[in-house]
């Protein structure tokens, strides 16, 4: 039978990190998955954590987020809400599933659950305004502050093909 | 190449059950995911959906369990938090639409490790009406303990009707 959800690369921190990258990610997958349990170091981010595609730094993300108090809107950014407020001291988790990556006909499109217990969860959509394929994702643990993610975190992506 | 999301045991219900158990699960795997096609027979509008790690008790009200999760109704919308219960999701019941089950997906991070226990869920109500339930939660099991077994099951005041199913898949990572 062939495999239809298979893992590509896995990142446990042994120390913290300002930002964790996956890249040469193969064009071969219709979607990718990406699972997370992370933490963060310093003081409880208050600007959740992000991500950007290709190291692209422009203007070029925007983001829907429905979380227990409410409903942001984030546009025209230069990167993207990925995750909610991250703790410091449980660990969150976050399944994204990033669509059509490798699709250069259209722009780039996901979906976040993220959640803690303790401190909230959130439902994302974000969108990355451009066509090229997806072959690197970088995450960040604060929307450009000092934070980082703590040791111990683990990123896991997959690859998902269609029928 | 390995199967990395494999299914480890299913179980569709032939009669009312209180509650599906999947034991001895295998400690190989990274993650759990834990699909739920569930409906009660409960008189009402809704029904609990819980499950317990690591016991075969169907009784909720159990401690070392918290959760937040945001919920819709098709009108409004609101987030709750809940504790020394179980995690906590919700089904139809005996009032909604026939023949129309609930689906849940429940995903457990890491169930064998050293830390306290996380589960993300979503859960969907399914029947045809005004109102119906969208729950989307964050729950802990505050026990450091690996999952070796999961307890499924509804409201202590009804079952599972027949046709509910539940299916266990370990996932692997790279």
């Amino acid at each position: 039978m062939a495999t239809t959800y298979e893992p590509i690369a896995s990142q446990t921190l042994g120390a913290s990190a300002a930002s964790v990258t996956f890249s040469s990610i193969p064009g071969t997958y219709t979607d990718l998955v990406l699972v997370c349990m992370i933490k963060s170091t310093g003081a409880a981010s208050s600007s959740g954590g992000t991500a950007r595609f290709n190291t692209d730094s422009g203007s070029n993300y925007s983001h829907t987020i429905l979380y227990d108090v409410g409903s942001i809107r984030g546009a025209n950014n230069d990167r993207v809400r990925m995750f909610g407020d991250i703790p410091t001291g449980a660990f969150a988790n976050a399944i994204v599933q990033i669509m059509s990556y490798a699709n250069t006909n259209v722009n780039k499109t996901f979906l976040s659950n993220y959640g803690e217990a303790g401190s909230g969860i959130s439902r994302i959509v974000g969108l990355w305004r451009s066509t090229a394929a997806i072959t690197t994702v970088t995450l960040y643990s604060n929307d450009g502050g000092a934070d980082s993610f703590a040791s111990g975190s683990t990123f896991s992506l997959y690859g998902v093909k269609a029928a | 190449m390995a199967t990395t999301y494999e299914l480890i045991a299913s179980t569709t219900l032939g009669s009312t059950t209180t509650g599906i158990y999947f034991g001895s699960i295998p400690q190989t795997y990274d993650d759990l995911v834990v699909v739920v096609s569930s409906r009660s027979n409960q008189t009402g509008g809704f029904s609990d959906l819980n499950i317990l790690f690591n016991t075969t008790s169907t009784t909720p009200g159990v401690t070392g369990y918290s959760q937040r999760h945001l919920q819709g109704s098709g009108s409004a919308a609101s987030s709750a938090t809940l504790s020394n219960y179980a995690v906590n999701a919700i089904q139809p019941a005996a009032g909604n639409t026939t023949s129309t089950y609930g689906s849940t997906e429940f995903y457990i991070p890491n169930y064998t490790g050293s830390s306290n226990k996380s589960v993300s869920f979503t859960c969907v109500h399914e029947t045809n009406d005004t109102t119906a339930y969208i729950r989307a939660g964050a729950a802990l099991w505050s026990n450091t303990s690996a999952i070796t077994a999961i307890s499924i099951f509804g409201s202590s005041l009804a079952d599972f009707v027949s046709g509910t199913s539940a299916h266990l898949y370990g996932i692997t990572k790279a």
